[in-house]
């Protein structure tokens, strides 16, 4: 379905992903093309794992200098973004281990303990959104990214990043419950 | 048959259509949200909410001009061959490593410092060489050394044909028939020549210096009305104009090198 990044060493933009598509002759793609035609998600995606405006444009044009670079591997220009975005995923985690080298935690949850608070199908406001992202702890983030955003399946998920799938739907489950903890204590669930 | 918590995983990790889900648990999960009210009030609590999430998570307002400036990044970076390998398997190990980490930081601040002191230590060493160019040399300094410049000036090296008009134009400010030119390469370690020509009064020879070089800035760019340098009773008048420093020398009184350029056209 979608490119599969690179994580044999579980690292950020040490890696690119995979070819993006399998035999297909390559197109010419130019890198003026993917820009003009992905930059916008590419800038989405780094924003929601960062939630920072600069941060997010660093990201994006990492991203876009890789593919300068490995613009032969996106053979599939319609799934040139999900090869971006794995791009921007092993940058992002790149950047966090260099400014933060953290001991992983723990993320073992017990999903009987997990509420389901009251949930409206109301629009979100998009700056309770911002800071419930940004509370959540960078491996939850990037989970929860890849769920909503990149609309992937846990088991692809635990594929991308190479963990096992356990862990993924722990760190989503927690995820969702932090971000619903976060609605609900600011008065709304989904507003 | 799954125990409810185990199902309550399932339904917080799948998407709507249960696709994500083996078959064995797609079963499972629906028989007990057909058994279990309350399991099915939060699935579609669950459901709605994810596709609540899901939409707001692309609403993200994309920067203005972020394409152009994405596109002068890359291409300057085409251009200079800045792209950092990001992607270098090393470098993800070197950051993996807390060891290296460590020591590559320390090692980071005597190499900073050492690239700092380098690049002052160059920048003074470039403004004192600088400063001791001609450029700084004023135009009376610049008539006297034309007295060196004549001694070495070869006889036979005269030509009468093929002057370098393009390369070292005489500057129309000067209205001398030249008649011969030579090349005069040492002067101000720079390309020169000199062009030479008879004064209509005397017949005496005057001389004009054409060195294209970068020094002189400070040069007016027309010709001074009154020389320079009159030492000798031989009149030097120097001005810069369009990368070439010109040194014209007349010998006689002012009135013959005054007589030898164009008077609307001197300073």
């Amino acid at each position: 379905m979608c490119a599969q990044a690179d994580q044999s060493d579980g690292s950020g933009c040490g890696k690119s992903p995979s070819p993006s598509g399998g035999g297909a002759a390559p197109a010419a793609l130019t890198i003026d093309q993917v820009i003009a035609s992905h930059h916008r998600a590419v800038y989405r995606y780094a924003y929601r794992l960062t939630g920072m405006a600069a941060d997010a444009e660093d990201l994006t044009q990492q991203a876009f200098l890789v593919a300068q670079r490995k613009l032969d591997q996106i053979r599939e220009p319609e799934k040139a973004d999900r090869w971006l975005f794995a791009v921007v995923r092993n940058c992002f985690l790149k950047s966090r281990r260099r400014r933060r080298p953290t001991v992983e935690t723990s993320l073992e949850v017990r999903i009987e303990d997990i509420a389901v608070e009251s949930v409206a199908d109301d629009p979100v406001d998009r700056e309770l959104l911002d800071r419930a992202l940004e509370e959540l702890p960078d491996e939850h983030r990037l989970v929860v990214v890849m769920f909503y955003f990149e609309d992937l399946s846990y088991k692809q998920i635990a594929q991308e990043m190479g963990v096992p799938i356990g862990t993924v739907m722990s760190r989503l489950a927690r995820a969702k419950q932090k971000l619903r903890r976060h609605f609900t204590a600011h008065g709304s669930t989904a507003r | 048959m799954m125990k409810r918590q185990e199902l309550r995983a399932l339904m917080h990790c799948c998407r709507p259509d249960l696709s994500d889900l083996t078959a064995e648990e797609a079963r499972a999960l629906t028989a007990g949200l057909a058994e279990d009210a309350e399991l099915r009030r939060e699935w579609e609590m669950l459901q709605s909410w994810d596709a609540t999430i899901g939409r707001a998570m692309h609403d993200v307002p994309v920067p203005d001009g972020l394409a152009d400036r994405l596109l002068a990044a890359v291409h300057r970076s085409a251009s200079d061959d800045e792209v950092r390998p990001l992607l270098e398997p090393a470098e993800a190990a070197a950051i993996a490593e807390p060891a290296t980490v460590t020591r590559r930081r320390w090692m980071a601040w005597p190499a900073g410092v050492a690239a700092a002191v380098l690049v002052t230590t160059a920048l003074v060493l470039v403004a004192l060489f600088l400063a001791g160019q001609p450029d700084n040399l004023t135009a009376a300094q610049l008539a006297e050394a034309s007295g060196d410049w004549m001694r070495q000036l070869q006889p036979a090296a005269w030509r009468s044909s093929d002057p370098p008009l393009v390369e070292f134009p005489p500057d129309m400010s000067v209205r001398l028939n030249f008649v011969a030119w030579q090349p005069a390469l040492a002067i101000l370690d720079s390309q020169a020549v000199v062009y030479r020509a008879e004064l209509p009064t005397n017949r005496a020879t005057a001389l004009l210096f054409v060195i294209r070089t970068w020094q002189g800035r400070q040069l007016p760019a027309i010709p001074p009305f009154w020389p320079d340098s009159t030492t000798g009773n031989v009149c030097v008048g120097v001005w810069k104009n369009a990368g070439c420093l010109y040194v014209l020398v007349v010998p006689g009184p002012a009135s013959d090198y005054q007589r030898s350029l164009r008077s609307q056209a001197v300073a």
